[in-house]
């Protein structure tokens, strides 16, 4: 049975930390020793248990904290979740989506009971407990997606499929690596990559538009996408840059290894049943530098990476302040033996 | 930057579609001159909507606020024609929020060219307070809401009719580069 932790801060203290089973199922993002721009799509139909790639919807020791940095960055900023009103149908797509999942692959912490439809949904961790009619928003206390994602970790998209393009035209998210559904919303597939550099003019965003076009209901598909982080800040918006930005000059050969974290981004593609828009889910996982270099391979592997990344890509991804300070704390765990 | 980015638009030339059932045509003020020269290049029955005061080459042209755009589209896109073609001229801030507002009303992209007029300047929405500055010249500019200097940068939303700014030098206050004419 999963056993949730008490709630701990993506934010001001940082009290966020990983278990050592957390550790061993982080999804390590690195096939080979070097970095190589791919698509990296594959089918998600599930992983060995008790991995992160389990279930259509992971949920982890972090649920409750998540939880509750959501609902603080939504209070201070309510245009984080927005859904554009063509949307309205995918929404209840999402709803349904989660609700099921979540029930059959987490029955100790969550129940749906169904008669027509007048459904019940019980989330025991966050103690609710609800009545409301399927497809009527106001037998729901929010709107439908706000309602169930706000209840779900990692950030939620969806993706409206019109012209053989995606648009983004929905959304809750809290948690980004640096973009904004508010400036987003409503950007075609290529739009929202703009800032992206190289993979445009490799052609990754016409294979993977395609791909993700054709993406068929019950077949999801996933992806792992990668950045690095300055303390455990969920939260790195654009929105909030002003205010987090200070922190990427602040890393010392004595802090790299607690201030630093790995993150990782598994991202789903599930194609909405009613809707045909896709949903898309960022589920975010962070890891200390020194809590990474505890697995076999992962010090050096990071390092090597590191070192081959494009200087494009070391200025998109913001690491250009503190790169080297990483790759000269890791030279320990890249030496042959 | 000398990269593309691939939310910023690109324009070409726009001229009259042939076998258009009808022309919708509307401008704002700096849009005015290239809506006259397609006005007259049209073969067939057309509409003109100026945003702006009463234009001498735009003689039949139906005045409207700012205000009033979205509601006006709304009924002139339910009367006129399928296969209408429409066209838009002006700055990015005016043009890109009415091609959205044209294909939220059912229009397809195909049936909407966009041509951006006037002088070279932008609109940036200040993505830590939201607030909008308009006709910016410069790659750099102080946000008129919560003063912080912001780098203008290439991401365009057609929605907002905006680029992003944020904080150019929040990772390190003396970490400033010098604001320079923007070229495109």
């Amino acid at each position: 049975m999963l056993q949730l932790n008490p709630v701990q801060t993506f934010r001001d203290d940082f009290t966020y930390r990983n278990s050592p089973s957390a550790i061993q199922r982080f999804p390590f993002p690195f096939p080979q020793d070097e970095y190589r721009y791919s698509v990296n799509i594959e089918p998600h139909n599930g992983g060995p248990a008790g991995s992160v790639y389990e279930h259509w919807f992971d949920i982890d020791e972090h649920y409750l904290s998540e939880i509750r940095e959501r609902a603080i960055v939504l209070k201070q900023d309510p245009a984080r979740c927005q859904v554009r009103p063509h949307m309205r149908l995918a929404a209840w797509d999402t709803l349904e989506m989660l609700m099921e999942h979540f029930s059959q692959d987490y029955p100790e912490h969550f129940t749906l009971i169904r008669q027509g439809n007048d459904w019940m949904w019980i989330n025991r961790p966050l103690e609710i407990e609800q009545r409301f009619r399927f497809g009527d928003d106001d037998s729901l206390p929010l709107a439908p997606f706000e309602y169930i994602t706000r209840q779900a970790q990692g950030d939620w998209a969806m993706l409206d499929q019109r012209d053989g393009d995606l648009f983004m035209d929905g959304g809750i998210i809290t948690g980004p690596a640096d973009w904004s559904l508010d400036f987003d919303l409503g950007m075609s597939f290529k739009e929202w990559h703009g800032p992206v550099p190289l993979a445009h003019e490799l052609g990754v965003f016409d294979r993977a538009l395609k791909y993700l076009c054709n993406i068929q209901v019950d077949r999801p598909a996933r992806r792992l996408n990668w950045t690095i982080s300055i303390n455990p800040l969920m939260d790195q918006s654009p929105e909030n840059y002003h205010a987090w930005g200070a922190s990427r000059a602040t890393i010392t050969p004595d802090n790299v290894a607690r201030k630093v974290h790995l993150r990782v981004e598994l991202q789903g593609l599930h194609r909405l049943p009613r809707s045909h828009a896709l949903l898309f889910p960022i589920r975010t996982y962070l890891i200390s530098l020194q809590d990474l270099v505890s697995q076999p391979g992962w010090g050096k592997r990071l390092r090597r990476v590191l070192m081959t990344l494009p200087p494009e890509l070391v200025d998109y991804k913001g690491l250009t302040r503190y790169i080297g300070t990483i790759i000269d704390w890791l030279e320990p765990w890249d030496r042959d033996d | 930057m000398s990269r593309i980015f691939y939310s910023k638009p690109s324009y070409s030339p726009v001229s009259p579609q042939p076998h258009s059932r009808h022309h919708l045509i509307i401008a704002d003020a700096s849009g005015a001159a290239r809506a006259a020269k397609l006005q007259a290049a049209c073969a067939g029955p057309n509409t003109v909507l100026l945003i702006a005061p009463a234009d001498a080459r735009l003689p039949e042209a139906e005045l409207r606020e700012p205000r009033e755009l979205a509601d006006r589209l709304s009924a002139l896109i339910a009367q006129l024609p399928a296969g209408t073609s429409c066209y838009l001229f002006g700055r990015e801030s005016f043009i890109w929020p009415a091609a959205i507002r044209l294909q939220d009303l059912g229009t397809a992209r195909s049936q909407i060219h966009v041509e951006r007029c006037g002088p070279m300047v932008r609109d940036v929405l200040c993505i830590h307070c939201k607030t909008r500055m308009h006709d910016v010249t410069d790659t750099l500019v102080c946000c008129d809401g919560c003063d912080l200097l912001l780098w203008n940068y290439d991401h365009f939303s057609r929605r907002h009719g905006a680029y992003m700014g944020f904080q150019v030098n929040a990772e390190q206050a003396d970490d400033t580069p010098v604001a320079e004419a923007l070229s495109s």
